[in-house]
């Protein structure tokens, strides 16, 4: 008996030698954000920006952001999205990524993003997508469907409703560069119903407000003639999409009609938020993403 | 593991037509008249939606909004499964080739057989594109005087569909063959020439 308790002893003390836990990367702050960035080029020469947080040795998750925003995005979810490696990629022409003169549509996001996982040498993962970033996931699991195992769209819909479009055509193609990240468009791009963190959000605008003109027209081109409904059909990976009823970009007719396309999915609808409802609860986010996740 | 594939990442219209503002730029070329068939129409469209400082009159010939679900359908159930190099001479080849009334043969087998030499990559790019494709919301941005063709035989974009192009180009000028298919500039090009040219007559 005495041996036994010793050699299990020494066996447990050899086995805290033996494999040391992996570090957890941790969150980025505001400040640190963008010092936090790495990048790696795919390759067909896309340059590519992104930020690795969470557990080292977890399942992978990718978080993909929407239109002019960047990786930061997530910078308030991430802590909160438990037991997972977190990669935040900037889509090209956003963040620290390269910005080439063409192409901005979901076809070459979704390209970039399998590429991108080549080049990390991550066969599969979550995708977690934001808007443009929710389009570019969809897009990634109906065209590449071996790169991804659980979708996660956070306020996405099938196209740009018209209401939508006009509003953007009426404003984007008038910027004049450099962008006035206090003007009345971006205040209202980045307008929310309820309180964001004011440090946080003051930098995203920022961001987006220095994101170049091939980028904001690239993405509204690309986007206007695009409607992803006839390939929700080959999404084939569980999903979950969460939607904020104030959404002032994305209406409800929109979501009826995705409930149509992707009966098989779960839906989570939260009131009073809007576009943007995680990083007005980012609590509220956690708790149903994680609780979708498996383990 | 998987094997990266190369794949043209850009395939959709905003890319074709980006390219070809582009190609303009090169050329020296301000402002064109545009004639575009099939996907050249749509990426036509696009043209005229989104550098309208280019276009000056616009012809799209066999044009559709969107695809039809039965044409997208045949479509992804034969371009996966085609082993490349294509014969030119397959079904499936003489099926994309194929027209109601007769044409000119030596032009016929020659662009069957460059269709042929298209790459892999290529046939699955654009078809892609095509499945994600609406452009009912860039029909708004057109406001170059504007001529559609379309024949009554078309075995892509049938009735249904020609209806839909009518709704998102009220103002445009419609031209109907009757009897005749997608390719009805193959088929009967003198008629199809004396629409064009009066169309584009100053």
């Amino acid at each position: 008996m005495f041996k036994m308790m010793v050699s299990q002893g020494l066996l447990a003390v050899f086995l805290s030698f033996a494999a040391p836990a992996a570090a957890d990367t941790p969150v980025p702050s505001q400040a640190d954000w963008n010092a936090a960035r790495k990048t790696v080029t795919t390759a067909d020469g896309q340059m590519l920006s992104y930020v690795e947080m969470g557990a080292a040795d977890g399942q992978p998750v990718l978080l993909l952001h929407g239109y002019t925003d960047n990786s930061r995005a997530w910078s308030m979810l991430a802590p909160l999205l438990t037991g997972r490696r977190l990669i935040a990629l900037d889509l090209r022409g956003h963040g620290g990524s390269a910005a080439p003169d063409c192409c901005y549509g979901l076809d070459s996001f979704a390209h970039d993003v399998n590429a991108f996982m080549e080049v990390m040498h991550i066969d599969k993962a979550d995708v977690v997508g934001h808007s443009l970033g929710s389009m570019t996931a969809a897009t990634l699991a109906a065209y590449y469907p071996e790169r991804v195992d659980q979708l996660v769209l956070l306020s996405t819909a099938t196209n740009v409703p018209k209401g939508t479009a006009d509003w953007l055509w009426d404003n984007v193609p008038k910027l004049k560069y450099p962008i006035d990240p206090n003007s009345e468009f971006m205040k209202a791009w980045y307008a929310n119903p309820t309180p964001v963190n004011e440090d946080f959000i003051t930098r995203e605008r920022g961001e987006s407000a220095a994101v170049p003109a091939q980028v904001w027209m690239g993405v509204l081109r690309a986007l206007t003639p695009t409607d992803w409904s006839s390939i929700t059909s080959r999404i084939t990976a569980p999903t979950l999409v969460i939607w904020g009823d104030q959404d002032p970009l994305f209406d409800a007719a929109s979501q009826t009609r995705l409930k149509e396309l992707l009966p098989a999915a779960e839906y989570k609808t939260f009131t009073g938020l809007g576009h943007n409802f995680f990083w007005e609860q980012p609590e509220k986010a956690a708790k149903e993403i994680n609780g979708f996740l498996t383990p | 593991m998987v094997v990266a594939q190369s794949q043209p990442a850009a395939t959709g219209i905003d890319t074709l037509a980006h390219d070809v503002n582009g190609f303009m730029e090169a050329l020296g070329i301000d402002r064109a008249d545009v004639v575009g068939h099939s996907l050249g129409s749509m990426t036509a469209a696009a043209l005229a939606g989104f550098y309208p400082e280019r276009v000056d009159r616009l012809a799209l010939l066999s044009t559709a909004v969107s695809f039809p679900k039965e044409a997208i359908d045949w479509l992804w159930d034969n371009v996966p499964n085609l082993s490349h190099p294509l014969d030119p001479n397959s079904e499936f080849m003489l099926a994309w080739f194929s027209n109601p009334t007769p044409m000119e043969e030596d032009f016929l087998t020659r662009d069957r057989a460059e269709s042929a030499s298209v790459a892999a990559p290529v046939w699955m790019g654009v078809l892609k594109a095509f499945t994600v494709l609406d452009w009912s919301l860039l029909a708004t941005r057109i406001t170059a005087p504007t001529l559609v063709m379309w024949a009554d035989q078309d075995a892509l974009f049938g009735a249904a569909s020609q209806s839909r192009v009518r709704e998102v180009l009220p103002a445009a000028q419609y031209e109907t063959f009757p009897g005749l298919g997608h390719n009805f500039i193959w088929e009967q090009p003198m008629k199809a020439a004396k629409v064009i040219n009066r169309f584009l007559a100053r």
